[in-house]
């Protein structure tokens, strides 16, 4: 139990710190501020623990429990981190429904006259240019080191688990 | 010892169950994503529960075995929807297709070779295939309209976090 208690007691601080500096600060990279910050977190606490020599029953955990900890709030900040790129920007697909649902019916041309712009092409590119994944040179784009990282795990994930590719 | 790690690892031999059976169905038995990603997260799940039902010690009080069943049923459940997510990026996302157009093209794109690639019609035309087949949306006389309100109720919910965590600052609020 205090595996569970302690795991969501540390998700919870994380999420607050992440509300405090969001406040203060609206990073550029926010994927890359949120993994810092979800890595921190818990070092700073278990440190305090440390050096407090707090008598709480985190200072007593086994090796293995421990463990079990991290991997539960790892995992748990993960999920949270692959859902903030939802959350940060609305994805096309839910602003999609949110459009037919707020029309109640619409036909294929609205559809095309609200998204068959380009404005959300236009938006992840700049967004792409904006998180240092994508450069751009005179008129063409070309992928940064982390992009580059990022475009071959994609590609090596869509040969291995057999995915069609999408967009 | 040994049973108190394998209790520790059991939600990550869950999850290593998961994508083998993701690859197995979807390469050997060439079955499609959908029930693949069911056959695998419930598989994983199974193996899971039996790792922590054959080590879980004996002398345990009732409040930590039901803490332990919910710390490592969480963990995987987590494992498993960042699994699920980062599949659903490779098929959804628009920045994954493009990093992965900018990847295949030798001297980079322009803009329009980018859009050449994959057009705003292109974009739309999958997104209603997709919302279509999976009955969220409805096309009735050529007129669209929900099938189900289970994505609204995930966008609202995005919009509340939205709200809460980019509260007092410049982010553009609506998405």
């Amino acid at each position: 139990m205090t595996e569970l208690l302690a795991g969501i007691g540390l998700l919870f601080l994380s999420f607050c710190a992440q509300l405090v500096f969001w406040r203060i600060f609206v990073p550029g990279r926010q994927i890359r501020a949120l993994l810092g910050i979800f890595f921190l977190v818990p070092l700073v606490v278990f440190g305090v623990v440390q050096l407090t020599g707090a008598p709480i029953a985190l200072a007593a955990l086994s090796a293995a429990e421990t463990a079990r900890l991290a991997i539960f709030y790892g995992s748990c900040a993960l999920t949270y981190i692959v859902l903030f790129s939802a959350i940060e920007e609305q994805s096309p697909t839910l602003a999609i429904i949110s459009y037919v649902a707020e029309k109640s019916q619409c036909t294929g041309a609205d559809l095309v006259a609200r998204f068959g712009k380009g404005h959300e092409l236009s938006h992840r590119i700049e967004l792409l240019v904006r998180s240092e994944f994508v450069r751009h040179e005179g008129d063409r784009y070309r992928l940064a080191p982390p992009g580059d990282r990022l475009a071959k795990l994609f590609d090596a994930a869509n040969r291995l688990f057999g995915i069609e590719s999408g967009g | 010892m040994r049973t108190e790690w394998l209790l520790t690892f059991a939600p990550i031999i869950g999850l290593g169950t998961n994508c083998l059976t993701h690859i197995l169905c979807r390469k050997v038995l060439g079955l499609r994503t959908g029930p693949t990603l069911v056959c695998g997260f419930l598989l994983g799940l199974v193996i899971m529960a039996v790792a922590v039902a054959v080590n879980v010690p004996a002398a345990i009080s009732t409040a930590d075995l039901a803490g332990l069943w919910a710390t490592l049923g969480l963990t995987y459940v987590a494992l498993a929807f960042g699994f699920w997510a980062f599949l659903n990026l490779n098929m959804t996302s628009l920045r994954i297709r493009m990093l992965r157009e900018l990847l295949h093209s030798e001297h980079g794109m322009s803009r329009a070779e980018l859009f050449g690639r994959y057009s705003a019609e292109e974009f739309l035309r999958r997104r209603l295939a997709r919302l279509e087949r999976s009955g969220d949306l409805a096309l009735v006389d050529g007129r669209y309209s929900l099938g189900s309100h289970k994505l609204l109720y995930v966008d609202r919910c995005m919009r509340i976090l939205r709200a809460v965590i980019f509260a007092g600052t410049e982010h553009k609020q609506d998405g």
